[in-house]
C-alpha cells in the first residue's frame, strides 16, 4: 500500500485508485506488476523510502512529459498525467519563488495571518498571528491544524477536513481559489517580493527578467512568442500586475 | 477551436463524456440539474434561531403547564437527560406568554410574535420535531449536517451537489449570522463533497466575501486575466480550461455580488416593510439573494452571547426581546416573498437546533430540549395553517407524528426534489447521505397536503 501512496504523491494519481482500501474492497490495479515490482523494491531495499524515492524519479517514466500526440489507453502509463499540486506545495512554491520560505525546521505550529472576521465570528477562537513574518513564512506542514478552523488557503485548495480519514484528496477548480489568488494579501505580498526578486537578479533588465520569471515558475526558457506577448504586456510598465499574474498562471501550479 | 480539437490535443485524452463528469468533479459550476422527482421548491431559505428557542413559549401552547406551575415532573420523565439541569429535582415553568388562534386556520401563535400571526395561514408548524443531542455543537452539526460529528456536508452542500447552481455568478449557498457562534464553519461546509458546494458565509463587517474585493481596479484586472490567458494558451486540457473558466467568473463575481448584497437598492416600502435591525435587513437580503438564483440562504439568528436564544437564565424577559427582534422580519420575507410569486418555488423554515424544556433551570431559565421542539415550514408547496406532530402535556417529547431529524431532512430533500437515498456520494468505502441510514418518515405528503 505504501508503495501506490509513494506512486500517488509523484504521479498525482494512485496505481490503485482506491488507495485506502486494498483487496476485495478496493478496486484492482491496471499495473499490478508494476505496483509488484515496486512493493518488492521497497522490501529488497530495507524498507526504504528514500531509495524508492530516489529510484521512482530517476526512472524514464517519471521524466516523462505530459504532452501527448494520441489518447490515452487505460492501464499504458506513456505520458506524465498533469495535476495540480496540492495546497501545501502551493504555498511552499509560492514562498519558494519569491525568496521568502524561512527553511527553519521543527518546532511549533504556526498561524499565517487569515482574515480576522473568521476569528471574531467564532467563540472562544484561538489562532495568535505570527508577530513577525519571518515566522510563519515556513513550509506548509508547519500550519497549525485547527479542526474547527481549518486555514482558509489550504481548505480553498481541497486541504481535508481531518476529521475523518483521507486516501486521496480532490482536486478542485474554483471561483473562490481564483478570488484568493488574484485579491488575497499574502499572495500580493508574495508577487511584491517575487518582483523584488526578479529585479535584483535582473539588475532591472526586462528580458533578463523575463528569464529568470521562467526559469523560477517553470523551470524553463521562455519562448518566443512568450517573450513577445510578454513584452507587449509589459509596455506600460505594470511590473507589480504581472508578477500577480504569473503566479496565477496554470503552469505554475499544474505539474506536467 | 472545437472540442475534439482541444480533446486531442489534451494529455488526459478525456472523452466527451469524460469532460462532463471531471466538470462535476472539479466542482466547476454547472446548470441547475434536475432532481428525482417534481420539486415542488427550487430554494431554501433557513432562519435558523441559534441556541434553542423554546417550543412552549412561541409555538406550541402548554395550558396544563401553566396550570402545574411550580411543581415538579411526574416520574415518566425522570429517565430524560439534560445538558445543566436534573428533571427529578426542577419545577414546571408555565409560559407568561398568551396565545391567540390566528387566521382562518385557526393556528395557534404565541402573542409575542404580533406580526408573524398574520402569517398563520401561510406557516405549516411542526411541533414534533426531535432528535438525541442536548448539546449545541453536536446539535448544531447535527441539524446541519445529518451526523452529530464534524466532517460530513451540510444541507446546503447537498443541495447544491444534488441540484446544480442555477446563478452564474454567485455562490450556490450563502450563509449570514450575527455573531460568534458556537459551532464552526463546519456546520455550512462541504464535508466530503467538492469545495465548491460549501456554504459562503458573508462577512458581517467589511466586505461580504472573503476576497471579493478586487485588489486593482476592473480595467486593470481585465488587462491581467488576458494575459493569464495568453500564458495558459500553450498547454490546455479541460482541466485547465476549466481553471481558465474560473477566473472569469470570479470577476463576474466581484461585480455581481456587491449588487447582489445592496439594499438599498430596494424601494422606501420594501424598507419599511421589513424594519432596519440586522435581522430584518438579513432576510430581505436573503429575497435577493434568492432572486438571482441562490439555491439556498441561511440566516443564524442569536449568536452572539448575551443576545442568544439560549435562555438558560431570564427565559420569559429575554424570548420578549428575541421573538420581538425577528418578528417583523419574518413576516416579510413570506409577505415579500408572496407579492413577488417567489413564495411558491421557495421554501422557508424556522427552527432551531433544538428546544427548550418545561422545567426551570435556576429560578426563571430553560435547559436545552432536543426530545420535542418545534418549527415551521411555509412556501415551496408547504400548505400553510396547519399543526403537524404533538409534544406530550408538558412539551418536553416529541409524542404524535413524530419528526426525527433525518425525517426533517428527508422532507426538505424531497420538498427540492430529492431522493434521499438517491442523493449519495461514495467516501471511505460507503455510500454516503445526508440522512445516514434513516429518514423513512418524511412528512411530505402531510406538508404539501
Amino acid at each position: 500500500m505504501i508503495a501506490n501512496r509513494i506512486w500517488q504523491w509523484h504521479f498525482g494519481e494512485p496505481l490503485v485508485s482506491t488507495p485506502n482500501d486494498f483487496g476485495l474492497q478496493g478496486d484492482k490495479p491496471a499495473t499490478p506488476e508494476l505496483l509488484d515490482y515496486l512493493a518488492s523494491y521497497l522490501v529488497e531495499n530495507g524498507w526504504s523510502l528514500k531509495k524508492l524515492h530516489r529510484h521512482i524519479l530517476n526512472s524514464s517514466t517519471y521524466r516523462m512529459g505530459g504532452e501527448h500526440a494520441e489518447e490515452a489507453i487505460p492501464g499504458l502509463i506513456d505520458r506524465y498525467p498533469t495535476h495540480r499540486m496540492q495546497a501545501e506545495t502551493i504555498w511552499d512554491s509560492l514562498l519558494v519563488v519569491s525568496g521568502k520560505l524561512n527553511r527553519k525546521m521543527f518546532g511549533p505550529a504556526v498561524f499565517p495571518p487569515i482574515d480576522p472576521d473568521m476569528i471574531e465570528s467564532r467563540r472562544n477562537a484561538f489562532w495568535p498571528v505570527e508577530k513577525s513574518e519571518e515566522d510563519w513564512m515556513r513550509r506548509g506542514i508547519y500550519v497549525a491544524v485547527k479542526r474547527s478552523m481549518p486555514f482558509p488557503f489550504f481548505e480553498t485548495f481541497n486541504s481535508v477536513n481531518s476529521t475523518t480519514s483521507c486516501g486521496e484528496r480532490s482536486s478542485t477548480i474554483v471561483s473562490p481559489q481564483a478570488l484568493l489568488m488574484m485579491n488575497g494579501e499574502i499572495t500580493d505580498q508574495l508577487a511584491q517580493a517575487f518582483l523584488d526578486r526578479l529585479m535584483e537578479e535582473s539588475g532591472g533588465d526586462r528580458d533578463r527578467m523575463i528569464e529568470r520569471a521562467w526559469m523560477l515558475l517553470y523551470g524553463r526558457a521562455p519562448r518566443k512568442e512568450e517573450r513577445a506577448f510578454t513584452r507587449e504586456f509589459l509596455k506600460d510598465g505594470d511590473l507589480d500586475t504581472w508578477c500577480l499574474a504569473l503566479l496565477n498562471s496554470n503552469e505554475f501550479i499544474y505539474v506536467r | 477551436m472545437n472540442r475534439r480539437d482541444m480533446l486531442k490535443r489534451s494529455g488526459l485524452g478525456c472523452g466527451a463524456l469524460a469532460l462532463q463528469s471531471l466538470m462535476a468533479e472539479t466542482g466547476v459550476a454547472m446548470g441547475a440539474r434536475p432532481g428525482h422527482f417534481v420539486a415542488t421548491a427550487k430554494n431554501v431559505i433557513w432562519l435558523f434561531m441559534h441556541g434553542g428557542p423554546s417550543q412552549m413559549d412561541t409555538f406550541d401552547p402548554k395550558p396544563l403547564l401553566r396550570e402545574r406551575h411550580g411543581k415538579k415532573l411526574p416520574g415518566s420523565f425522570h429517565n430524560l437527560k439534560t445538558s445543566f439541569t436534573d428533571v427529578k429535582t426542577q419545577k414546571l415553568l408555565g409560559s407568561k406568554f398568551s396565545f391567540s388562534r390566528c387566521g382562518e386556520s385557526g393556528l395557534e401563535i404565541s402573542d409575542g410574535f404580533r406580526h408573524m400571526q398574520g402569517c398563520a395561514d401561510d406557516i405549516a408548524v411542526i411541533r414534533s420535531l426531535h432528535h438525541e443531542d442536548f448539546n449545541h455543537n453536536p446539535a448544531l452539526w447535527a441539524l446541519n449536517c445529518g451526523h452529530n460529528r464534524g466532517g460530513r456536508p451540510s444541507l446546503g452542500s447537498w443541495l447544491s451537489y444534488g441540484l446544480g447552481s442555477v446563478s452564474e455568478n454567485l455562490p450556490g449557498f450563502v450563509v449570514m449570522t450575527d455573531g460568534a457562534m458556537k459551532a464552526g464553519a463546519g456546520i455550512w461546509g462541504n464535508g466530503f463533497l467538492p469545495a465548491t458546494h460549501q456554504g459562503t458565509k458573508l462577512k458581517e463587517t467589511g466586505a461580504p466575501i472573503s476576497n471579493l474585493v478586487p485588489s486593482m481596479e476592473a480595467e486593470k484586472q481585465r488587462r491581467m486575466i488576458d494575459y493569464m490567458r495568453q500564458l495558459n494558451a500553450s498547454h490546455t486540457n479541460p482541466e485547465l480550461e476549466a481553471r481558465i473558466a474560473s477566473y472569469e467568473l470570479a470577476f463576474r463575481m466581484q461585480m455581481a455580488a456587491p449588487e447582489a448584497l445592496d439594499i438599498s437598492r430596494e424601494s422606501k416600502a420594501t424598507r419599511a416593510l421589513y424594519g432596519e435591525n440586522r435581522f430584518s435587513q438579513q432576510c430581505l437580503t436573503a429575497r435577493r439573494l434568492v432572486e438571482r438564483g441562490v439555491r439556498m440562504v441561511q440566516i443564524y439568528n442569536g449568536c452572539a452571547k448575551n443576545d442568544e436564544w439560549d435562555t438558560h437564565h431570564k427565559n420569559h424577559s429575554r424570548h420578549v426581546r428575541l421573538m420581538n427582534n425577528v418578528d417583523q422580519g419574518c413576516t416579510a420575507l413570506l409577505a415579500d416573498l408572496k407579492a413577488r410569486g417567489m413564495l411558491e418555488d421557495t421554501l422557508v423554515i424556522w427552527c432551531g437546533e433544538f428546544g427548550r424544556t418545561p422545567t426551570t433551570e435556576k429560578s426563571n431559565g430553560r435547559d436545552h430540549n432536543p426530545y420535542g421542539f418545534c418549527g415551521w415550514m411555509a412556501g415551496g408547496g408547504v400548505k400553510g395553517g396547519q399543526v403537524i406532530g404533538e409534544t406530550d402535556e408538558f412539551g418536553f417529547r416529541a409524542v404524535e407524528d413524530k419528526v426525527h431529524l433525518h425525517d426533517f431532512h428527508a422532507t426538505i430533500l424531497k420538498l427540492m426534489g430529492l431522493d434521499h437515498q438517491k442523493l449519495s456520494v461514495s467516501h471511505n468505502g460507503l455510500d454516503m447521505r445526508l440522512t445516514d441510514l434513516h429518514g423513512y418518515h418524511d412528512i411530505y405528503d402531510r406538508l404539501v397536503g
